[in-house]
């Protein structure tokens, strides 16, 4: 296989359990460097887990997950995953971005320091570099005017934007959105989508766990629905959401749309 | 009624709060009954002053205070180490320290004291066998027993705070951490200590003083300590009572700058910068002169 036929992400039979819950029972999917994929599906249908396995915040029962080429929280010696250490993990973490439902901005630093933190303490850029590419993002995501104050003075839109920055401080080779507006006022959504379509358009490669059925069909360049902890349906936006195969797809769609 | 008709202004009359006043009248009789009879008691009022600044006590109340610090740093590090071990992934080191606090909190404090004086009676020599070896009475000092003794007991109780105070910090935080690369004890340095500290800082100044208190027990032990040198005084001149009101004043010296530093403290690291309305709360507090006059007269609270 050729460097461009491999996917920057691949997740081989992802099984994954809480206690005798099953949540994922065997996850396929395939992202190439540059696709936005959106996941879709109703509540408890393992879209956030799955998610959450593919930066290891997770650690998967069954199967792989693979990030650039190298499989994630494992190391692979003789057709054996061995477990590696949690600060070996992080620096596989370090390259794939994260942003949360619930922002988890560090609540005792400022904007400007969330932003800063991961490349002074992470990556160890001299902090003057650091505060320039800060500041570069901060305007990027439309809050360089807000960069000196605490989280709990921000709205929920502006922090989930702060994040974002902070995340892309890291010079991710993917971004893992886990419900990134669900918990905003529904005023703010539209700043944070804003704002992640800037990321899309720069050829930024995305993972969206949403309920945003608009984002989806305008952004994505594949959607993937999740039901039960399997991949319904996937395919591209147009398609899926005009000619929904599945019935359980139909029935969600009906629903959201 | 037709309520039309009140179109003008009308004041409005508090509440009469009696109850202030009727208990203020009987708390002020009893003061003065109180201060009548200790007038009246058989104690020397003159030498308490005077022992108040004998030599021996201001060395007393040099070890008081170095021995308080010499216990709550112990205390302190302890504390951390056990509740960062308390919080392990490893079960062994989870498990040791719950045995740890389990053994050094559930033991009174000063039989603890009295296990560690006489560890010489148990064992001749501390060392490990055929790199060194000490004999246990020259290491045992009675300062050193009384570092152990109280210090690793408010070491137990301080874990408990710092563990409280680790779980105080949401999770997101530190998903958020592991997100961006960081390592476990990045993290921990870095995200969850600073944020647990709001949680941590009010019962460590009350440990501390409580143990300002506490090191009186280190007397049992010969620690020329405040209480000991009270009773030093007062074995050589009989004024029982009057050597003990001045270790008392002394004690009321060391927690009223223990309170006031604790109040400092607090007002910098409560000041939740993640809870703008806390900012505002620390303003307005007790120790404002002003609070408890406007408390009694029931005027409202301080205007932000």
């Amino acid at each position: 296989m050729s460097e461009i036929d491999t996917p920057l992400v691949r997740a081989v039979n992802v099984h994954k359990s809480f206690g005798r819950l099953e949540v994922l029972k065997g996850i396929n999917l395939d992202v190439t460097t540059g696709q936005v994929v959106c996941l879709l599906g109703p509540s408890g249908g393992g879209k956030s887990t799955f998610l959450r396995c593919l930066n290891h915040l997770e650690k998967i029962d069954r199967g792989s997950v693979w990030v650039d080429g190298k499989p994630v929280g494992y190391r692979l010696s003789q057709n054996r995953f061995y477990e590696i250490r949690e600060r070996e993990v992080a620096l596989q973490r370090a390259q794939i971005g994260m942003v949360f439902q619930r922002f988890n901005l560090f609540s005792n630093r400022t904007a400007l320091e969330n932003v800063t933190e991961g490349p002074i303490q992470v990556l160890k850029v001299n902090p003057k570099e650091a505060h320039e590419t800060a500041v570069r993002l901060l305007e990027r995501v439309g809050m360089m005017d807000w960069a000196n104050r605490y989280p709990a003075q921000l709205s929920g839109g502006q922090q989930q934007r702060v994040a974002i920055a902070r995340s892309l401080a890291m010079n991710p080779k993917l971004m893992l959105f886990d419900e990134p507006t669900s918990a905003l006022d529904p005023e703010l959504v539209g700043e944070v989508l804003t704002v992640m379509r800037g990321l899309a358009a720069d050829g930024m490669t995305m993972i969206v766990v949403t309920h945003e059925v608009g984002f989806a069909r305008e952004v994505a360049d594949k959607a993937v629905f999740m039901f039960d902890g399997i991949i319904a349906e996937e395919g591209i936006p147009v398609d899926v959401f005009s000619n929904p195969r599945h019935e359980r797809t139909q029935q969600f769609l009906s629903k959201v749309l | 009624m037709d309520s039309s008709k009140f179109s003008g202004e009308i004041p409005i009359v508090p509440l009469r709060k009696w109850g202030r006043w009727v208990s203020a009248i009987i708390i002020v009789l009893l003061f003065i009954a109180l201060i009548v009879s200790l007038r009246h008691a058989q104690i020397v009022w003159g030498d308490v002053p005077k022992f108040f600044t004998y030599r021996t006590m201001i060395q007393g109340l040099y070890m008081t205070v170095l021995l308080t610090l010499a216990c709550m740093a112990t205390g302190i590090v302890l504390g951390v180490i056990v509740a960062i071990m308390r919080r392990s992934t490893n079960p062994v080191m989870s498990w040791m320290a719950w045995l740890y606090i389990y053994v050094f909190r559930g033991l009174p404090a000063l039989l603890q004291l009295f296990i560690w004086y006489n560890l010489a009676l148990a064992f001749k020599t501390i060392g490990i066998p055929g790199l060194f070896s000490v004999s246990t009475n020259a290491v045992m000092t009675s300062f050193v027993v009384g570092v152990l003794g109280l210090g690793l007991n408010e070491s137990a109780y301080y874990a408990e705070i710092v563990r409280a105070g680790f779980n105080s910090v949401d999770h997101g935080q530190v998903e958020a951490a592991a997100s961006i690369g960081m390592r476990p004890s990045q993290s921990m340095r870095r995200v969850i200590l600073p944020q647990a500290m709001r949680v941590i800082i009010p019962p460590t100044g009350n440990d501390f003083i409580n143990m300002i208190k506490g090191t009186s027990l280190a007397s049992t032990i010969g620690v020329h300590e405040l209480l000991l040198s009270a009773q030093n005084i007062y074995s050589a001149n009989f004024r029982i009572m009057e050597a003990l009101m001045s270790a008392a004043l002394w004690y009321m010296v060391l927690v009223s700058v223990a309170s006031i530093g604790q109040y400092f403290i607090e007002k910098k690291f409560a000041a939740d910068r993640s809870n703008p309305a806390s900012m505002k709360k620390v303003m307005a507090t007790s120790l404002n002169p002003n609070g408890f006059f406007r408390r009694f007269v029931g005027r409202s609270e301080v205007p932000a």
